[in-house]
């Protein structure tokens, strides 16, 4: 079980109980409400590695596209 | 089917009284209305509705048969991947290698001429050598996948996940 506290703290922006954390190798998103739902997308919102379900992850994927401008520096 | 003008009738009073098939000349048809409902001969609009009918759903028939059909298909694709105690199920679909394991289904990016994977030759610790069959090579190559830092990626803790699992195997070997 991953430290959600921690992973809330450090994330760049919570967007409806999914935290989404930009790194080096991409943008991380962790669901907060079900911490074993986690997604890698790179810098240009193609999925990298999940553990979500196809469902899920077009709506992660939806909330990034809708919320980027907020995570850029 | 009884002929006009010639036919058998086999009625109460014979089979009652002994008498075996009497042949009767001139016999009249039975009133398909008296009849027993089984045994009534269907009617123009009873076989006309039923040509409407099947007409009319073949499609959702078509769609029943279909569903049928795939349904199938998903449940032995399912136990397929359905992982038991203490081993892992690697797989490939859609550009993305599954790792299967308990309840997890991670999935990762995959090579794009990836076209199956056809052996885990090596198991350690997250650490796996399989054979893997590419588009651009008629013989299957050795791949290198670590999954030590996709785990890291996703959250997940690799030394509780990767404890308990003993080996690995592909999903349609």
């Amino acid at each position: 079980m991953p430290d959600i506290k921690t992973i809330a703290d450090k994330a760049d922006i919570i967007v409806n109980g999914y935290a989404f954390t930009r790194k080096e190798d991409g943008i991380h998103v962790l669901n907060l409400n079900s911490p074993d739902k986690a997604v890698v997308f790179s810098a240009d919102g193609e999925v990298l590695e999940t553990t979500m379900d196809d469902i899920e992850l077009s709506i992660a994927s939806s909330y990034l596209q809708q919320n980027l401008k907020y995570m850029e520096d | 089917m009884l002929s006009e003008g010639l036919g058998f009738t086999f009625g109460n009073s014979s089979r009652y009284y002994g008498y075996s098939v009497r042949l009767v000349r001139n016999a009249e048809q039975p009133d398909n209305n008296r009849l027993n409902p089984m045994e009534r001969r269907p009617s123009f609009f009873r076989v006309a509705f039923f040509w409407w009918f099947f007409e009319e759903k073949s499609y959702d028939l078509d769609c029943y048969l279909y569903f049928c059909t795939r349904i199938e298909e998903q449940m032995s694709e399912r136990n397929n991947i359905e992982t038991k105690e203490n081993e892992a199920v690697l797989s490939s679909s859609g550009g993305f290698t599954a790792f299967n394991f308990g309840n997890y289904h991670i999935r990762f990016k995959a090579p794009y001429s990836l076209e199956h994977y056809v052996d885990v030759v090596k198991w350690d610790d997250g650490y796996l050598v399989v054979l893997a069959k590419y588009s651009h090579n008629a013989e299957p190559e050795e791949e290198y996948i670590d999954l030590k830092p996709i785990l890291a990626g996703l959250y997940i803790d690799s030394a509780a996940f990767l404890k308990p699992i003993k080996s690995v195997r592909v999903a349609y070997a």
